[in-house]
């Protein structure tokens, strides 16, 4: 992939940046001179109309649901099979006891992940992990292939962008003891062997070589989002003992164990083989950001045919703001608004979601697939936005009406959130996931059981407040892969100015 | 006072409703069964807030005669297209909708008709209901019937017409010469053009009855809470005479096919590839279970590390294609198991396909493998043995895991036999000597015939035609497949 095109949307925003910040710049030194030099002016200039604002993520929420201070019938059930403890090494340590089950699963789970290095080097966390699982001083990587095979019990890694990555074992009940051992020295003391590591690489160079066939993928990594298949994998293995040390510290992990455990044993037995994991203050998180708003990338997939790949992409709310259950419903419903339009007008396929990440950087997205008119997307998005801020729906009951107010249909894409929420989500690994998500982003590892009590209460106000607040007023960052043919085609000018600039203003 | 008698009226009605469940050897499932005879089983598991809905009758192409193949699955598509409570289909998806559902899942099978969905634990008594309309008072509205009648017809000449159908159906007619019907899951086109809401409701009458039924109900659920509401919306159902009782036939060895040689040219295959088996009649679950259990475990080490069984095929026979690409396993039924002996190679012409899968391959597997494993005490060692049914035993504890999975398995395993063969399955498997082993393999591969089958691209076909057509190999053609046009055997 090659960019074919520089930046029009951005050199353009840029450069009026840049002419904004010389006009200030020249201003203040005529005013230091006028101060210095000349007598005041006789008559008063014309007012200068007020700056227009910049769009932001609003800072209070704009949502007026509230969560029942009674948890409901699946929190109540669940809550107290969950306790944390803090490790004498400063990690936490959060176990959900499951009696009744023959499976466990743990995850040793360092928040911040790809938050914490540059884009370009997002892969070290992941490189360091997965060379953690192959081997430990006590426990050479053939020992762990063998006791793998004998108790079908995995060692593996979890890369999940800028939120959490981790080092993760899942086994059968009956073999807990042997395979813990070997987990935790793994964690505290991992082999680093260099014959590893070169495989650890070899594997990460292909795994960035398929991403970057992948449309989505190039897209993602062009608008700089996290997590994006970016830089290359050129880390050497003192790279991975640098960031082991000062970056897989005991104040970002977290470990969280589901299944058959006792809250205290478990503790005592990480408290006994995880002392000499290294601690420090913490990495700082990366400060370099993602692209600048409004930008329109064109990226030449150097493919045949004349479909383009469309992808856009607005900050919003951070994963704490009461606003998200309200936002994340609302997206799934402009979700489905948005398949109907785009399937009535081009036949393309698309989706809308709402990325809600540990770090600060949660984000919108809208993709449009093989779409033959790539210059149309944002005027279908701006169509679904002005639909949903205005109260109105696809019925999802079927008949002769193809959209139903709000307030008739929210009880149905409720439930279907909840389904859809959970519907793979079943197992000791998946509750484990769930348990380091809600930890990294609430710093309560139960936080997730309330997730149900809160949908059931936003309200249809509450779904057209978030939509007028977060997804009319953003400046986009647009990027367009397809092949040659079609980029030189792009209208430019239909990606400019903010989404939802077209409605009516209601 | 009021309190307190409130109290142990509530406490009295726990106690009964807890009576009501038939404890089972899995921790959280409980087994009822109404007074109608539908069979109730709940598995309680509140980790994930939703709850699963699954009904599963037995019938489907087992049950079917040859004026009646393919009548089940034109009854299955107007299970959903309206009953006395959602009277239109768009009523029906309404309320399927406002339950958060997008769809339902399942279908008709070779030996059980099934249909599932899941909601959120929260809407599990609103669930219950609907599928209690859709299951038990069906319209069978006459009208619509027309239209899914030349829907459903269209549909299975379709499908019919596949080449890939047109294969399995051909290997199924060798494999069953008697009642070939009984394993057609897609039927006639003609039969169901002349369908007639009598015919549907006599198919009602016969098999969609609540003492032919179970509902698996799982998740975040409290199973007497659901016993009640089950009892409330299916209690009333009216239960018929026990479809099978007259039809339970038990497998005879002797029923097994006469040799029959078939190829496919295949086009999704690229050229230079083929795929090659040896398809035999293989033991049924309800009427022969021990053996059925053999052929799991047996099923199970052909393809574990612990065996040799792939290196040594690999070795035996001319330009395999890889060991990941050769195997063989067993599909259990309860009146229609099947043992498959598989491998892709490459397209040779020093090795000519119809000699390589008829001697090289059936020489590997058979008088090789087959025939060491059953008489040889030290191919298949105590160790070997101990340890695969170990490692089966523990990748089953996890694959059935998630209660979604864990019903699932448990619905197939009560159409095919008995839940007693899911309850008891590790301690089953324990039992399982290399005795009986070796009786399984005597009794269902070394003493019958096999199938032989190849699929090849078109290409390669044409250069091995000769040699082909003189050993014997027909090509399968949906023609040639079709059970009621008598095609050749």
């Amino acid at each position: 992939m090659t960019r074919l095109f520089s930046i029009p949307g951005r050199w353009c925003r840029a450069s009026l940046w840049m002419v904004r910040v010389c006009a200030s710049a020249c201003a203040i030194a005529v005013s230091a001179v006028s101060c210095a030099t000349v007598p005041a002016p006789v008559t008063a200039p014309e007012p200068e109309p007020a700056p227009e604002e910049p769009w932001r993520v609003p800072e209070k929420p704009v949502s007026t649901w509230r969560l029942p201070s009674e948890p409901g019938p699946y929190a109540a059930v669940n809550a107290p099979t969950i306790h944390t403890r803090t490790l004498a090494n400063g990690a936490t340590l959060i176990v959900k006891s499951t009696p009744d089950s023959r499976v466990f699963s743990i995850k040793a789970a360092f928040h911040g992940s790809s938050a914490m290095t540059p884009p370009d080097r997002f892969y070290l966390e992941a490189l360091t992990l997965a060379l953690m699982a192959r081997g430990s001083r006590s426990y050479p990587l053939d020992d762990i292939l063998r006791l793998q095979r004998e108790t079908t019990g995995t060692i593996g890694y979890t890369d999940s962008g800028c939120g959490w990555a981790s080092l993760n074992l899942d086994g059968v009940t009956a073999y807990r003891e042997e395979l813990i051992s070997v987990f935790a020295d793994c964690l505290a003391n991992p082999a680093f062997d260099p014959v590893q590591f070169e495989v650890v690489r070899d594997e990460w160079s292909s795994r960035l070589k398929s991403l970057r066939a992948d449309r989505r993928e190039v897209a993602i990594a062009a608008s700089r989002r996290y997590g994006a298949a970016t830089g290359s994998a050129e880390a050497s293995l003192d790279d991975v003992l640098d960031y082991y040390s000062s970056a897989m510290t005991t104040e970002r992990l977290v470990i969280v164990a589901v299944g058959n455990l006792d809250v205290e044993t478990t503790a005592e037995l990480f408290n006994s083989k995880l002392a000499s994991m290294p601690r420090g203050t913490g990495l700082a998180a990366s400060t370099d950001e993602p692209l600048q708003a409004s930008a329109l990338l064109l990226e030449d997939s150097r493919e045949p045919g004349n479909l383009a790949y469309v992808l856009g992409t607005i900050p919003t709310a951070t994963a704490s703001s009461p606003d998200i259950p309200a936002l994340r419903l609302a997206v799934s419903i402009l979700q489905e608004l948005l398949s109907g339009i785009v399937k009535a007008e081009c036949g393309a396929g698309c989706s809308a979601r709402c990325e809600v990440h540990a770090c600060d950087k949660s984000s919108i997205s809208f993709e449009l697939r093989d779409i033959d008119r790539p210059s149309e997307a944002r005027q279908l998005v701006d169509k679904a936005i002005g639909m949903l801020a205005s109260g109105v729906s696809p019925t999802i009951k079927g008949g002769d009406s193809e959209y139903a107010p709000l307030e008739e249909t929210l009880a149905g894409y409720k439930s279907r959130h909840i389904n859809a929420f959970y519907a793979d989500r079943y197992g000791s690994a998946e509750i484990a996931s769930l348990m380091v998500d809600s930890f990294a982003r609430y710093g309560d590892g139960a936080a997730y059981l309330r997730y149900v009590d809160s949908i059931r209460a936003v309200q249809p106000a509450d779904i057209m407040a978030v939509v007028k607040a977060y997804l009319v007023g953003p400046s986009v960052s647009w990027v367009i892969v397809s092949g040659t043919e079609l980029l030189p085609m792009v209208d430019t000018a239909a990606f400019e100015g903010a989404l939802g600039a077209s409605l009516d203003g209601d | 006072m009021l309190v307190r008698f409130a109290m142990c009226v509530i406490l009295a009605l726990t106690a009964i409703g807890s009576s009501f469940a038939e404890a089972t050897s899995v921790r959280g499932l409980h087994r009822y069964r109404l007074d109608n005879g539908l069979e109730l089983f709940v598995l309680e598991n509140h980790e994930i807030p939703l709850a699963r809905i699954q009904i599963t009758f037995r019938c489907g192409a087992v049950a079917q005669s040859a004026q009646t193949a393919g009548l089940f699955q034109l009854y299955e598509r107007m299970l959903f297209k309206g009953n006395s409570r959602y009277g239109t289909e768009t009523e029906f998806s309404a309320a399927m909708a406002e339950l958060g559902v997008d769809k339902w899942y399942g279908g008709t099978g070779a030996e059980y008709a099934t249909y599932y969905c899941t909601v959120p634990s929260d809407s599990l008594d609103a669930g219950l209901e609907f599928w209690s309309y859709a299951v038990t008072e069906p319209l069978l509205d006459a009208a619509e019937l027309e239209l899914q009648k030349a829907l459903l017809a269209s549909e299975l000449e379709d499908q019919i017409a596949d080449p890939d159908h047109a294969y399995l159906s051909s290997i199924n007619k060798a494999l069953f010469p008697d009642n070939p019907w009984q394993h057609d899951t897609l039927g006639n086109p003609s039969v169901v053009r002349n369908a007639t809401v009598d015919s549907l409701r006599a198919l009602q009458n016969e098999y969609y009855l609540p003492n032919n039924a179970a509902l698996f109900v799982g998740g975040d659920v409290y199973p007497d809470k659901v016993y009640n509401v089950v009892n409330e919306w299916y209690g009333d159902w009216k239960q018929g005479p026990d479809p099978w009782a007259q039809k339970a036939r038990k497998h005879r060895v002797d029923e097994a096919p006469r040799s029959a040689h078939l190829v496919l040219p295949d086009e999704t295959l690229p050229p230079g590839i083929a795929y090659m088996e040896l398809r035999y009649r293989g033991p049924d679950v309800a009427s022969t279970p021990a053996s059925s259990r053999a052929a799991e475990l047996w099923s199970y080490l052909q393809d574990t590390a612990f065996s040799e069984y792939k290196k040594r095929v690999f070795d035996a026979v001319p330009a395999l294609y890889d060991t990941d690409y050769l195997g063989a396993y067993y599909y259990p039924q309860r009146y229609g198991g099947q043992v498959t002996f598989y491998a892709y190679c490459y397209v040779d012409p020093a090795s000519p396909l119809a000699r390589r899968v008829s001697y090289d391959f059936f020489k590997a597997v058979v008088d090789g493998e087959a025939s060491r494993m059953a008489s040889d005490g030290g191919y298949l060692t105590d160790a070997v043995l101990a340890a695969s049914t170990k490692r089966m035993s523990d990748e089953r504890i996890i694959a059935l895991e998630s209660p979604q999975r864990f019903l699932h398995d448990l619905s197939f395993w009560w159409s095919v036999t008995s839940i007693d063969y899911v309850l008891d399955y590790e301690s089953m498997l324990r039992g399982v000597t290399r005795d009986d082993i070796a009786g399984f393999l005597r009794e269902y591969i070394l003493e019958l015939q096999p199938v032989i089958a190849l699929r090849m691209n078109p290409v390669d076909y044409a250069a091995e035609r000769a040699s082909l057509e003189a050993a014997g190999f027909v090509v399968t053609t949906p023609e040639y497949s079709l059970w009621w046009k008598g095609g050749q055997r």
